[in-house]
């Protein structure tokens, strides 16, 4: 993608610098810009320039916003809901990121200072039997780790990194967040991802307010074209070998073991029935 | 995620609705940076404003840009946001005098909501459901070949993209797939033959339709299945759309190998497959 964005501080004076290329037709029409309320506990009103645009934003609640697409938003201010008390704002302008898939996250910084931060979504497609995972550190809390049994699949992760893993498709289950290097202190939600899909993961809230929690977003990027036998498949992984077996020592011929094991098969057999025709006399 | 909202173009396509002074004409690869929308933007989004209510019920495409940016110079100085009137955005501001025809009735607009609200897409939630992982496969019985000192633990994918397999003392649960009780193909893996010695499948190539399976899963239960087939595969052929699936009718699929041995890469040439479906 060729649009970058800078973060925009809410409530700072400063003015968001943008810098915008003219979009492809192609990347026009795939544009996506989504808003999430990554800030647990708080239901807010958004309000541009004097007016609720968006009514009841709740904690978790994503707006689309693509109609909005490369406009830029003035006077932006969060109220609590159903109030004219304004909670975060009022930011002079927000550009609405012009073209491609984003992600606008209110939420906290590490200091926890609501803050807005885009993400941009990676909608190139996955390989066959696989989806993508991101994961987006968008919490109150100090670096972290993504740990997922004896590995880290990803480490030292930031306030505001994004990190995508290329996986099987499948249940992810007994994923946890560590600080880094640390031991895990919060268990991510059990999710399934499906071949072609991109979900997204975003832990947000504050540890030190015990409203640290994980939202999710689910994406349809497809799989990529031109795998042998996809037309067999329904998203499935399907390893490219099952090797389960080797030569038992270099000279024995496993069919000869197999043959004794037979024979010892019919002694064993013949020895019970004779153990039972023994009881039967007994 | 699918957007269920239909676009219709938008009919703001008029010079005249944001006038044609040279000042104010804007980069469209600038768009947004500082002033220039205080100026601009001031008109094109009270053309937004005017848009909205003129297309209710409707998702319109904005394009604002294509509408103001033939008839400007391609720069603008920059002017401090501050010497700016403070209303930019046209929620309240009327619609250019010239439209006034093609304004709608606002009727319908909520008290204090802006009418930029009937632009926005649908709204989502991306609080996620809670899923209880699957229970999985930890023992299988039969009552053909002895299995009951194997215990089943899940496994995946090597980085090669193979199988991963336990050694000679495990049998593996292929957890991509499907689990007991549901739709799709469990798969169990284990090996003929390993560390010189027998695996737990030595003697899987002796099972024959007819037998019986009983699997034990994580939470307790049990399922039982009835062997309906056994087939050897050459080690490339082993079929996709019957293994490798988490759809279609529940089916428990036991895989070894077995055929001949190729010494150079000291591997079986084929897989020995056996397929068993629950019993009613």
């Amino acid at each position: 993608m060729n649009t970058t964005m800078k973060r925009v501080l809410v409530g700072a004076a400063a003015v968001a610098a943008t810098t915008m290329a003219v979009p492809t037709a192609e990347a026009q029409s795939e544009t996506e810009i989504m808003l999430l309320h990554g800030i647990p506990g708080v239901e807010v009103d958004l309000a541009v320039d004097g007016a609720v645009v968006i009514p009841g934003f709740a904690p978790g609640d994503m707006q689309d916003l693509t109609p909005f697409a490369g406009q830029t938003l003035e006077n932006l201010e969060v109220r609590v809901a159903g109030t004219e008390d304004v909670a975060i704002g009022p930011v002079a302008e927000f550009a609405v990121p012009e073209s491609g898939a984003w992600t606008v996250v209110a939420h906290l910084d590490a200091e926890g200072t609501p803050t807005i931060t885009p993400f941009e979504n990676d909608a190139s497609p996955t390989a066959d039997g696989e989806g993508r995972l991101t994961v987006r550190h968008a919490a109150a809390a100090p670096a972290v780790d993504l740990v997922v049994g004896d590995a880290r699949p990803i480490e030292g992760a930031e306030n505001g990194a994004s990190a995508d893993l290329a996986l099987p498709a499948g249940e992810i289950a007994g994923a946890q967040i560590a600080p880094a290097g640390g031991d895990p202190i919060a268990d991510v939600p059990t999710v399934n991802l499906g071949a072609g899909t991109n979900l997204i993961v975003y832990a947000v809230g504050s540890l030190e307010d015990e409203t640290f929690t994980f939202y999710t977003q689910e994406r349809e990027v497809g799989v990529e074209a031109g795998a042998a036998d996809a037309e067999d498949s329904d998203g499935t992984p399907a390893p490219t070998e099952v090797n389960t077996g080797d030569q038992i020592g270099s000279s024995v011929n496993v069919s000869l073991l197999l043959a004794g094991a037979a024979g010892l098969t019919l002694l064993a057999g013949g020895a019970a029935a004779g153990l039972r025709r023994q009881r039967q006399e007994a | 995620m699918r957007r269920t909202t239909s676009r219709s173009p938008s009919p703001f396509t008029s010079p005249d609705a944001v006038g044609d002074d040279p000042g104010r004409r804007r980069r469209r690869n600038l768009l947004s940076a500082t002033v220039v929308v205080a100026t601009t933007g001031a008109i094109g989004l009270g053309a937004v404003a005017w848009t909205a209510q003129a297309d209710r019920g409707e998702v319109v495409v904005l394009d604002v840009d294509d509408a103001i940016a033939d008839s400007l110079p391609d720069t603008v100085a920059p002017v401090s946001i501050e010497t700016l009137p403070p209303t930019t955005i046209a929620a309240s501001s009327s619609p250019p005098s010239d439209t006034t025809d093609d304004v709608a009735s606002t009727d319908d607009v909520a008290e204090g909501l802006s009418p930029l609200a009937d632009l926005l897409g649908p709204r989502y939630s991306a609080v996620p459901d809670e899923i209880e992982p699957r229970p999985q496969p930890r023992a299988i019985l039969t009552d053909r070949i002895d299995l009951s000192d194997y215990p089943v633990r899940p496994v995946g994918l090597e980085d090669d993209g193979q199988l991963e397999v336990p050694d000679e003392t495990e049998i593996g649960w292929y957890r991509y797939g499907a689990t007991s009780g549901r739709p799709g193909a469990t798969v169990l893996a284990a090996h003929v033959s390993w560390n010189d010695t027998t695996g737990p499948f030595f003697r899987l190539g002796t099972m024959e339709p007819g037998d019986r399976i009983s699997v034990e899963l994580t939470d307790g239960t049990e399922r039982e299945y009835l062997v309906v087939e056994r087939t050897m595969y050459d080690k490339q052929e082993l079929p996709r759309d019957r293994i490798w699936r988490n759809t279609g009718p529940e089916t428990l699929v036991l895989i070894t190998c077995g055929g001949d041995f190729n010494p150079e890469i000291r591997r079986y040439r084929q897989n020995i497959v056996v397929y068993a479906v629950p019993v009613a």
